[in-house]
């Protein structure tokens, strides 16, 4: 599997992706995060770290998965970026919805 | 000592007596010396400037024309560099005499009636220093000569070392560091380096021992260092890849004690791997040691692969703690009383708090060690936002090199039902356009390009599925299933793939992606967006607008060209 969930400290959960985040994870990243009990986590980061292949149905599963978390007071920040990422969060406008560190 | 071989050697005799002459060289004939005379001291001196096979210098002391004081001082004079032994041979023997043969530059005195053994002896022992002086000389010219060699040798690896481990020409801000090497060559190895979200990268380690067989090891860990950094590797992988080449490369009893670290671009997030280093102190804004992060690991090059933990430890420093990095040479420099200068000391330090405490604790080092005995290295990072002093170096550094110089081409892919059933169109088809030198560092955002237009083409035109069935959680998935369902079981239609280098210089790539399918109404959609509420879905055309300098449509929206510029505008 491409996508790993791991508890870090403090109730933030470190949900790391593979070098592709497109349509093809859709469940996969599903689970990720609904796996993850609401009564123990405060805060999701996304690890970008090794992801160089997204598409928008990656956007896709971001914003599902701030409106299944997003109601229920869970901060999502999009980390370890790399310059190319961003830049299709800034064209879609999603770098104001998310914290992308 | 080793019994020096004497060699039978030439002897010059001066004497204005031709009788002393011919008596001196009658008494050494029978020993296998040969001869060369003079009557007076500047006979002597011509002697000695056209002779240089003369190994011993007989000397009268009154003699017509020069007298053998001032013959001696010429000899010594003009022989400089040399040893060329002389020996008055003298009835005078009042101290002043003996005196004034010592001063200007007499080896020894033979007193006249000479007697055989006394010569012998004498001629012999001064046979034997010149012997000595000149294999003394000869050692000395081959010492030097190595010399010369081993500082052009270190001057060259010296050069490489610093090719080697300073490849970005950058400072981060975020950085303070001294480091001290006991010699020329550091046991000791500081990197860092830029990561592609902005953050950095920083190690320190120590190998064992100090020196040039110590420092070896410091090219194989800085090539891996900045090819895994530039990668954007965790910190936990860049430590397993560097011992693994460690195992492999260090005798036994050799390893490398190392702390890499990575904090995030807003400074916020650091992520650690510790491996046999001292307790990395993280020192709270107001001073003092707040925490101290132990090392989790065992040293690089100890352990083999499947036993290799690279588990790493991410914690949140508070804005405006400092980490604080040091190798053994620190704490285990000692006082007179041989004394180390220990945790306890050093921790003492951070308790007023300072903007950096990097030249306080050097100084404090430096005043307490009575010699360095180790390389000395410590560095201190400021937990805040990441800033370089020069960004377009760090820049440049990550950019993926490609060549702007290629031969415009074509690339088209007609693909019929059997082969987009296969699912993986996308990715093969970047797999096969990668390698082409100009678009090497342009395969993500081609990635999302095709990906985007493709898909379009393949769901809307091809498979008649519906975006907005996308709007829910639960649609968003179906939607993919479904996709998935109907793909498996397309028939008919067909997909074209077209990309091709062009513009001036090569600088343009136009895509343009067509199918056989149901027709599209762009405008339509594009309406359709502007109005929904923020949903799951509808990125796409905005993602290829966004990238490209032209989308355009053609054909009922069957067909599609998008142009890139692969030379980013400023």
């Amino acid at each position: 599997m491409s996508i790993t969930t791991s508890p870090l400290s403090d109730g933030e959960y470190a949900i790391a992706l593979g070098e592709t985040f497109d349509f093809n994870c859709v469940d996969e990243f599903r689970r990720s995060y609904e796996s993850v009990s609401a009564s123990l986590v405060s805060q999701f980061s996304i690890d970008f770290r090794k992801t160089h292949f997204m598409d928008s149905s990656a956007l896709g599963m971001l914003i599902n998965m701030q409106k299944h978390w997003g109601d229920k007071g869970v901060e999502i920040r999009i980390i370890n970026a790399n310059a190319q990422v961003k830049k299709l969060f800034s064209i879609s406008r999603l770098d104001k919805k998310f914290s992308i560190e | 000592m080793a019994d020096i071989e004497l060699q039978e050697g030439r002897i010059l005799i001066v004497d204005d007596q031709a009788y002393n002459r011919e008596l001196l060289a009658y008494l050494l004939s029978d020993y296998g010396y040969t001869f060369a005379m003079a009557a007076n001291g500047k006979e002597a001196v011509e002697a000695i400037e056209a002779d240089d096979t003369i190994d011993l210098v007989l000397m009268d002391v009154s003699m017509p024309v020069m007298d053998g004081f001032e013959a001696t001082r010429l000899i010594k004079a003009k022989t400089t560099g040399r040893y060329q032994p002389v020996v008055f041979v003298t009835a005078l023997d009042d101290e002043q005499t003996l005196a004034k043969c010592l001063e200007v530059g007499g080896d020894d005195f033979i007193p006249k009636p000479v007697n055989l053994n006394v010569l012998l002896a004498k001629v012999k022992a001064n046979q034997r220093s010149a012997a000595l002086y000149r294999q003394l000389q000869e050692s000395n010219t081959s010492l030097l000569y190595h010399q010369k060699v081993m500082d052009r040798e270190h001057a060259i690896v010296e050069h490489v070392f610093r090719n080697g481990m300073q490849r970005v020409d950058m400072q981060c801000r975020n950085i303070r560091y001294s480091i001290t090497p006991l010699s020329m060559f550091n046991g000791d190895l500081m990197l860092t380096a830029p990561n592609p979200s902005g953050g950095v990268y920083v190690m320190l380690g120590d190998f064992t021992g100090h020196g040039l067989s110590a420092a070896i090891g410091c090219l194989p860990v800085s090539d891996i260092f900045y090819a895994m950094t530039k990668k954007h590797a965790d910190v936990g992988d860049i430590a397993f890849e560097i011992n693994l080449r460690l195992q492999s490369l260090l005798p036994s009893y050799m390893f490398f004690c190392a702390a890499i670290l990575e904090l995030s671009v807003n400074g916020d997030r650091l992520s650690y791997w510790n491996g046999g280093m001292n307790d990395i102190l993280m020192i709270a804004p107001g001073g003092g040691v707040a925490d101290r992060l132990t090392a989790q690991h065992m040293p690089l090059g100890v352990l083999e692969c499947d036993e290799f933990d690279r588990s790493i430890t991410t914690i949140k420093p508070e804005a405006r703690s400092r980490i604080f990095v040091y190798t053994d040479g620190v704490i285990e420099a000692r006082n007179s009383e041989g004394e180390f200068f220990g945790e306890e000391r050093l921790g003492a330090l951070f308790n007023s708090p300072r903007e950096s405490y990097l030249q306080t604790v050097s100084e404090a080092v430096a005043q307490f060690q009575q010699a360095q005995s180790d390389d000395i290295s410590l560095f201190e990072l400021h937990c805040e936002p990441v800033v370089f002093d020069n960004p377009a170096a760090a820049e440049a550094y990550l950019e993926v090199r490609s060549s702007n110089v290629s031969l415009p081409w074509n690339l088209h892919c007609h693909l019929e039902a059997e082969e987009l059933r296969s699912g993986e169109v996308v990715h093969q088809f970047i797999r096969l356009v990668a390698n082409e030198t100009s678009l090497a560092r342009h395969k993500d955002v081609l990635f999302t390009l095709i990906s985007e237009l493709f898909n379009n083409a393949l769901e809307h035109g091809l498979l008649g599925m519906n975006s907005a069935d996308k709007y829910s959680i639960e649609g968003f998935s179906s939607y993919y299933s479904e996709r998935l369902a109907r793909l498996e079981s397309l028939e008919e239609g067909a997909i074209d793939i077209s990309l091709k280098l062009t513009g001036e210089g090569n600088s343009l790539l136009e895509l343009s992606i067509s199918h056989t399918g149901q027709a599209f109404d762009v405008a339509a959609v594009r309406q359709a967006q502007e109005q929904a509420p923020p949903v799951a879905s509808g990125y796409g055309i905005k993602l290829v607008e966004g990238l490209c300098e032209s989308v355009e449509y053609s054909d009922d929206g069957r067909s599609v060209t998008a142009v890139y510029p692969l030379i980013s505008t400023p």
